[in-house]
C-alpha cells in the first residue's frame, strides 16, 4: 500500500500511452482486399471504416460476395487474379487481470508483448452466380493455425434473393459483429458469448457455427432474414439430435437526409438445447452420446442509427437481450439463471480515413441459478475506447495505425469473491494487402 | 443496464427528435465530394478523368466526366442527361462491368454525388437542362412485332457491328473506338443482359438517343415509335428466356 501513489503515477503515464493508441490481439478483422482487387474499388467503398461494413460491403456479402453484374464469377476475372488476402495486425498488446491466486498470495497479473495478433489468410468469392465460397485461415501466436470459416453458399435459388443457403462453418448473422469489428483487441459484445454463471453451454454467437444457414433479402439488404441451424458441442446421438438455431431479423430505411441517413432495427433470438448427461470411458463423457436435453436460450432487439451524411456518418449501434440457461444446465443450480445485457457502440468517421470509437457492454444477472450466490454475482462492465487512422489505402491494399484500451469489470468473480478487473491495451498497425 | 436503459432512451429520443425538415432537392454537392471520394475516386479519378488507380485493370474503361459525355441518357443524341438519366445508372450498375449498383446507398448520397459529378464539366453550367425524351406506351407483343423488328434490324445495317445473329459479332465490331480511341464492343443481345439495363423501356430509349461517346447512333429521326418498339421486341427475341424479359418490363 506505501507503494500506491507512485503506482498510480506510472499507471496514468501507462494509461494515456495507450490512449493516445490502442488495441487487439485475438481478434479477426474481415476486411478483404481481394475483392477490391477483383473489382477496382477502394476499401471505402464497402468498408464504413475498415473492417465494420457499410451498406454496400453488407449487400455485397449478403449476395454471396457478388454485384450481380457479369463480372463476379472467377472466370470472369483477369486470369492472374487469385483470391486471395493476407490481413495481420503487428502490435503492442497488454493486458492486466486483478485479484489472481497465487501461491505467494493474491496478485495483478500483467502481461505485454509485440505480436503479429490473429494473422488471417482469407480465401473467397462467387464460383459461379449461384455458387459462392469462403475460407479463413487463421494463425494466432502459441495456438495451432485453425479454419473458423469454411463455407459453400447457394445463391438466388429459383431465381429470388429470399432463398440462399450457406453451407459449413459460417458466423451468424448477428446484429452487429463481433468478427468484423473495429475492436481489434478490446473486450466488448459480452452479451452474444454470455451464459448464466456455470452454465456448460458455450455457445458464443460471436464465433463461427457449423451448420447451415438460410439467408434471404430484398434490393439493398432494406429486408433481410437469417435463421442458422447448427451443432451443438458435445452433441447428442447425432448432431440434429440437439442442433442450436439462431434468428435474426432486420429492416432498414434510407430516408432522402444528410442529417439521418439511415435507421436500422431488428430483432434476434438463439434456442438450443443441450445434453446434460453422457456415456462415459473411464469416467470421462464421451462425444455424441449425449442426453437428457436441456434449453439455454436468448433473444433481443438492435437498432442502428447513422447521422450526418452516409460517406462520413455518426454510427450509432444499440444492442439488448436477455437470456436463460435451464438449471440442469448449472451443476450444483436449485433454479435457472437468468441473465439480460447488450451493448452501446459509436463509431465516427469524421474522414474516410479517421475513425474514432468507443463501446460500453453491460451483463446484468437476474435470477442467480444457485440461490446462494449474491445477485450481482458475475455482473459485467466493459469499456472500449478506440482511435484509427488508416495510412494509406488503395484498391490493393490498406494499412491503419490503430490504439484501443479496454476494461472489463466482473463482480465477485475473483478469489474470495473479490470483483476481478481486466485491462487491455492495443498499440499497432492493421494491415491488408 | 442502467446505462444501456439511458443509451436506448437517447437513441430513440435521436430518431425521433432529429431533424428531417424537408432538405432541398437539388444535390450537395459538397457532401457529394465525400460521396464520390468514398465510392467512385478509384475508377473515376480523383479528377473525374476516368483514370483512378484501378483504371487501367478495368475495360471497359472507367467514364471521364470532364466532357459531359454519357451514354445512357433519356436526352436528345449529343446533349447532357439528365439528373434522372445519370440515377438510373446508378441504382442499375452496368452490366458486364465492374460497376455495380448505388442503389443501397439512398437517393440523398446519389443525388448529392451527381451534383459534384457535374462540377467536373463545363457544360452543365452553359447548356440548358436538356429535355428528357418522351417514351410511349409499349404496345402487345407479337410474333409479328418480331418479326418487323427482324425486317428493321436489317435495314437499319445494325449486322454490321451486332451481326446477323445478334452476337455482337458483326463485320466491324473488332474496330469500334469510343471518343477516348479505347475499342468497345456491341452489345451482345443473345445474352439477355444489357448495360443500359433490361427492360424494353431500356432498350427503346437507347434507340432513340444513342449512346453519346461511341459509335452507336440515336435512330428517332429513322424510326417511329412503333416501329422501334417492333425493334426492340425483335432484340428481346435474341435473349434466351424472351418470356422473362417481357415481364421485366
Amino acid at each position: 500500500m506505501d507503494m500506491l501513489p507512485k503506482l498510480t503515477g506510472r499507471r496514468l503515464i501507462v494509461g494515456a500511452l495507450f490512449l493516445i493508441g490502442f488495441l487487439l490481439a485475438t481478434g479477426r478483422a474481415e476486411a478483404v482486399p481481394a475483392f477490391a482487387r477483383k473489382y477496382g474499388m477502394v476499401c471505402t467503398g464497402c468498408h464504413e471504416a475498415w473492417p465494420v461494413l457499410n451498406n454496400v460491403g453488407r449487400e455485397f456479402r449478403d449476395s454471396g460476395y457478388r454485384f450481380g453484374l457479369g463480372r463476379d464469377n472467377l472466370i470472369t476475372t483477369h486470369t492472374s487474379y487469385f483470391p486471395l488476402s493476407l490481413i495481420a495486425k503487428p502490435h503492442y498488446g497488454y493486458t492486466k487481470r486483478t485479484h489472481q491466486n497465487t501461491d505467494q498470495g493474491l496478485t495483478d497479473l500483467k502481461s505485454g508483448d509485440v505480436t503479429w495478433g490473429a494473422a488471417s489468410l482469407f480465401m473467397g468469392g462467387a464460383l459461379t452466380d449461384r455458387a459462392s465460397f469462403a475460407a479463413y485461415l487463421v494463425d494466432v501466436p502459441n495456438l495451432s493455425p485453425f479454419i473458423p470459416e469454411l463455407w459453400v453458399r447457394f445463391n438466388n435459388l429459383m431465381d429470388t434473393s429470399w432463398l440462399n443457403f450457406k453451407l459449413g462453418d459460417h458466423e451468424p448473422d448477428t446484429p452487429h459483429s463481433a468478427i468484423r469489428s473495429w475492436s481489434l483487441f478490446g473486450t466488448g459484445f459480452l452479451i452474444y458469448g454470455y451464459h448464466a454463471p456455470g452454465s456448460a453451454s458455450l455457445i458464443n454467437l460471436g464465433f463461427e457455427k457449423r451448420g447451415i444457414e438460410y439467408f434471404g433479402h430484398d434490393r439493398g439488404g432494406r429486408n433481410r432474414v437469417a435463421l442458422s441451424v447448427f451443432s451443438q458441442q458435445g452433441g447428442a446421438e447425432s448432431a440434429f439430435d440437439s442442433p442450436g438455431a439462431y434468428l435474426h431479423a432486420s429492416h432498414e430505411w434510407v430516408p432522402d437526409s444528410n442529417r439521418v441517413s439511415a435507421v436500422q432495427v431488428g430483432v434476434f433470438g438463439l434456442y438450443s438445447r443441450l445434453p446434460t448427461s453422457f456415456k462415459t470411458l473411464s469416467g470421462v463423457p464421451v462425444s455424441g452420446t449425449g442426453s437428457d436435453l436441456r434449453a439455454s436460450s436468448k433473444y433481443g432487439v438492435e437498432g442502428h442509427l447513422w447521422l450526418g451524411p452516409l460517406a462520413t456518418p455518426l454510427h450509432i449501434v444499440l444492442v439488448a437481450a436477455r437470456g436463460a440457461d435451464d438449471r440442469d444446465l448449472i451443476p450444483g443450480a436449485s433454479r435457472a439463471g437468468t441473465f439480460s445485457g447488450g451493448f452501446v457502440e459509436i463509431g465516427y468517421s469524421p474522414t474516410l480515413s479517421t475513425l474514432g470509437f468507443a463501446r460500453v457492454d453491460a451483463i446484468r444477472n437476474r435470477q442467480q441459478a444457485d440461490a446462494s450466490k449474491e445477485k450481482t454475482f458475475d455482473d459485467q462492465d466493459a469499456y472500449t475506447l478506440g482511435i484509427r487512422h488508416t495510412v494509406e489505402y488503395t484498391y490493393r491494399a490498406e494499412y491503419a495505425l490503430q490504439a484501443e484500451y479496454s476494461i472489463q469489470k466482473i463482480k465477485g468473480t475473483a478469489v474470495g469473491g473479490l470483483d476481478e478487473r481486466i485491462d487491455r491495451g492495443f498499440l499497432g498497425f492493421d494491415v491488408a494487402f | 443496464m442502467r446505462q444501456l436503459g439511458s443509451a436506448a432512451i437517447l437513441l430513440l429520443l435521436a430518431v425521433t427528435v432529429a431533424p428531417l425538415r424537408a432538405e432541398t432537392r437539388s444535390g450537395d454537392p459538397q457532401h457529394g465530394k465525400l460521396v464520390y471520394q468514398r465510392y467512385c475516386v478509384s475508377c473515376h479519378g480523383r479528377n473525374g478523368d476516368g483514370s483512378g488507380d484501378a483504371a487501367d485493370q478495368l475495360s471497359p474503361r472507367p467514364r471521364d466526366f470532364r466532357q459531359g459525355t454519357f451514354k445512357w441518357r433519356s436526352t436528345a443524341s449529343g446533349s447532357l442527361p439528365t439528373v434522372e438519366d445519370i440515377d438510373r445508372t446508378l441504382q442499375k450498375g452496368v452490366y458486364g462491368t465492374v460497376m455495380p449498383s448505388w442503389f443501397v446507398i439512398g437517393p440523398r448520397a446519389r443525388r448529392d454525388v451527381i451534383a459534384y459529378i457535374q462540377l467536373f464539366s463545363s457544360r452543365w453550367g452553359k447548356e440548358p437542362p436538356p429535355a428528357p425524351l418522351m417514351i410511349p406506351a409499349e404496345p402487345p407483343r407479337s410474333a409479328d412485332a418480331v418479326k418487323r423488328g427482324a425486317a428493321q434490324y436489317e435495314n437499319l445495317g445494325c449486322a454490321s457491328c451486332h451481326g446477323e445473329t445478334g452476337r455482337g459479332d458483326g463485320a466491324s465490331a473488332k474496330d469500334l473506338k469510343d471518343d477516348w480511341g479505347n475499342s468497345i464492343s456491341p452489345t451482345d443481345f443473345t445474352t439477355g443482359h444489357y448495360k443500359s439495363g433490361d427492360t424494353a423501356t431500356d432498350l427503346y430509349r437507347v434507340l432513340m438517343t444513342g449512346l453519346n461517346g461511341t459509335p452507336m447512333p440515336s435512330f428517332a429521326d429513322n424510326l417511329k415509335p412503333e416501329e422501334t418498339w417492333d425493334l426492340v421486341d425483335y432484340l428481346l427475341s435474341l435473349a434466351p428466356k424472351p418470356e422473362r424479359r417481357a415481364s421485366a418490363r
